[in-house]
């Protein structure tokens, strides 16, 4: 991996946690929707930059099946932008998870800078250097993992949790392609279960619950009268 | 290890599916459902059994384990004793549900669709359930309890309230974040793995022992975590355990008995496969693992014991009893080992029939605060007697079949010198005794309420449907209490299976 590709790499890694917190932060859901597909992009001209300067042709077939995240999940009937439309805004917006997610982010940054450096390389061997440098993308990667949590953890708009959800996700498979490239084999199937399997599970159940509660607040929700 | 080539292996997952595929696309009627539900588990319990019968071996010869696909899939005895516990239990599962949906579907609270569905369902899980026991590629295992869990998750939603709904919701969300966990796990080992092979593309379940010893330990008590975290969410261990009390409680009875009989174990199952690996290499594993089950097993039944919702009562005090086979196979040793397993199968013999028991109420008397309940042996003699067996099993009473197995895990421990681990389950154990008993009482010996008195029974109590499967399990119950070493030879050929794998 050249430098060239790792500042790439690290540049869409930025802009992909950028979009992940717009996609969370924005009350509106439909806007919501178009920031989580800019995420989505990101993650794939990711895997096509790692696939072109790592040499590993098996991530464009990964690049490839993020078509799911980028196209079907969002624009398909019962997906997110047809959730989005039929359930209320996020309008209580939790922001504390936003400013918990930054203050972990800099309290990660601070640990890991004064116990060793960092590296702007993309590590080949990332285990055994782990004790004395720290690829800043496997670090961005690991965050955005945190981040979906930090979401699932604050956040009780169901929608929001979805996103959560599949933000969580993208975080761990970043973190696999920084740490294990050639662990392919099932990933495929395993992203497409979870988004269609999972997602496509939990946003009924949010149109449904919206239906007939006029909210998609899990909170609001339990006080709600059956 | 040695193993051998098995062709039955592969066949078992597939009947289920099969018959899911058929109940789901054939027009079937109700007769035809029953029949392809039944064709789609039976076979499965007798493979299963044959499987097992054939990975006995003697305490001192090595363990045996099956292997097809070209190690694609492989099975020792842990795998096939939960391959017979999973298809025992769907069948019972089925059995009582034809009476207890054909009641809700008359009750009007689903619809025939939905009933249909139910069926699809509950055979879906049970493939995909099978296929996470027999699977070797670990991150293919955590995609099947991904599609297992989907599966239980719809079920769960069965009735469509809100709280059904949400509980769905839940459940969903923090299984499948539980299982981002497991895979990061996963990849911290895998990278360790690529640095000594570049062509390795899978994790072998069964390399998982040697791979322990290969991490560094900050590495290692860090995928410890990652496993921790996963495996005690899927396991409804405390403080992960937020989803059960809600799913078991919201979803109809029969699905409850599953969930605390049979879904949670793959907590455990995934920990012997996981973290047991780690425990006799780093002790920090086995105090962590004991301090998280013995808070589950105490919390969990002080909860239990004040809920007024039947079924909350006996979810948490699920929480607290997989707390014991967490324990015993965080321990990582023979006799832990051996009595965790033991305490999983007593569980799910015991939880299932007090779940039964609550569906048994619930579809007679329609409801199941057990304030609002009382004096009800009169009127339900045989859920009475069933429920009694059951509160009692699980409190550990001599000669049923709890008793044994906490009392290996208590030996276990012993011999571990974990003596405040002790105390906790001692202590725990009263209570569970107390509590259940307690709540017995005051269901069916209790003062008799105003809506137990108005309550008119016929000739039959219940259904065969689902007398049958409660009888059959209150049975298994007093059997494995007063003939426990029945089912010694699976036991220790399972608990030896776990230790070939932990590389020494």
């Amino acid at each position: 991996m050249t430098l060239e590709g790792s500042v790439l790499i690290l540049a869409l890694s930025f802009l992909a946690v950028f979009f992940a917190v717009m996609a969370v932060e924005t009350r509106a859901l439909v806007p919501s929707t178009y920031w989580y597909v800019a995420h989505s992009c990101c993650l794939i001209f990711i895997y096509i930059t790692y696939a072109v300067y790592a040499q590993n042709p098996y991530l464009f077939a990964w690049a490839g099946l993020c078509v799911v995240n980028t196209w079907i999940l969002p624009f398909l009937q019962g997906g997110l932008r047809y959730t989005a439309k039929r359930i209320p805004p996020d309008d209580r917006a939790t922001r504390a998870g936003f400013f918990i997610f930054v203050f972990v982010a800099i309290a990660a940054v601070v640990a890991i800078g004064s116990l060793s450096s960092f590296s702007l390389m993309v590590a080949t061997s990332p285990i055994e250097n782990l004790d004395r440098t720290v690829s800043v993308n496997l670090l961005v990667a690991l965050l955005l993992f945190i981040y979906g949590l930090i979401v699932l953890l604050t956040h009780r708009h169901l929608y929001k949790l979805a996103l959560g959800l599949l933000i969580m996700t993208a975080g761990a498979h970043l973190t696999m392609v920084q740490m294990a490239p050639s662990f392919f084999t099932m990933v495929e199937i395993e992203i497409l279960t979870k988004v269609i399997g999972t997602v496509f599970a939990m946003l009924y159940a949010a149109r449904l619950l919206a239906e007939r509660f006029h909210t998609a607040d899990a909170a609001l929700l339990l006080s709600a009268e059956e | 290890m040695t193993s051998e080539t098995s062709l039955l292996l592969p066949f078992i997952p597939f009947v289920p599916l099969v018959a899911a595929l058929f109940v789901a696309f054939a027009e079937s009627g109700d007769v035809g459902r029953k029949v392809a539900f039944l064709a789609g588990t039976l076979p499965g319990l007798l493979v299963g059994c044959l499987l097992t019968g054939r990975l006995l071996t003697p305490h001192d010869a090595s363990p045996l384990i099956l292997t097809a696909w070209g190690g694609f899939l492989y099975a020792d005895v842990l795998s096939t004793l939960l391959i017979c516990c999973t298809f025992f239990l769907v069948a019972a599962v089925g059995i009582y549900s034809f009476a207890y949906i054909r009641h809700d579907k008359e009750q009007g609270r689903i619809t025939e669709r939905e009933a249909h569905l139910y069926y699809v369902l509950l055979l879906t899980f049970c493939a995909f359930m099978t296929w996470t026991l027999i699977i070797s590629h670990l991150f293919v295992m955590f995609l099947f309890v991904e599609i297992a869990t989907i599966a239980i998750s719809l079920l769960v939603a069965s009735y469509k309230t809100k709280y059904a709904l949400i509980a769905s919701f839940k459940y969903n969300l923090l299984v499948v974040m539980a299982m981002l966990f497991a895979v990061m796990g996963s990849v911290f080992v895998f990278a360790r793995m690529i640095e000594t092979d570049p062509s390795l593309t899978r994790i072998h379940v069964l390399e998982m022992g040697k791979l322990a010893t290969l991490l560094p330990m900050g590495l290692a008590l860090t995928v410890v975590a990652c496993f921790v975290c996963a495996f005690g969410t899927k396991g409804g261990m405390m403080p992960f355990h937020s989803w059960l009390p809600d799913a078991h409680s919201e979803a109809p009875a029969p699905i409850s008995a599953l969930l605390s009989g049979l879904v949670i174990v793959i907590g455990p199952f995934g920990f012997a496969r996981t973290v047991t690996m780690f425990s006799p290499h780093y002790t920090q594993v086995v105090v962590l693992v004991a301090a998280l089950a013995s808070a589950s097993i105490v919390l969990g039944i002080l909860i239990a014991i004040v809920q007024d919702d039947l079924k909350r009562l006996l979810a948490y005090s699920s929480i607290s009893q997989i707390g014991y086979v967490f324990v015993g196979i965080g321990l990582g040793n023979y006799l832990g080992i051996y009595g965790g397993l033991f305490h999983a199968v007593t569980h799910m013999l015991a939880k299932a029939l007090l779940f039964f028991c609550a569906g048994a109420i619930i579809y007679r008397v329609g409801i199941r605060k057990i304030s609002d309940l009382g004096g009800l042996s009169r009127k339900m003699p045989l859920t009475a007697i069933c429920f009694f067996l059951g509160a009692l099993s699980i409190g550990g009473l001599p000669f049923l079949a709890g008793f044994m197995s906490k009392y290996t895990l208590v030996l276990a421990l012993a011999r571990e010198q974990m003596w405040w681990a002790m105390g906790i389950i001692a202590f725990a154990g009263t209570l569970t005794l107390a509590g259940l008993v307690w709540a017995a009482y005051r269901v069916f010996w209790g003062e008799q309420s105003a809506k137990v008195s108005a309550l008119e029974i016929g000739a039959h109590e219940l259904p065969l449907a689902m007398a049958g499967p409660m009888v059959v399990m209150a049975a298994a119950v007093v059997l494995l209490g007063v003939y426990p070493q029945g089912l010694y030879p699976v036991l220790d050929s399972g608990a030896r299976s776990i230790l070939g794998l932990v590389a020494r």
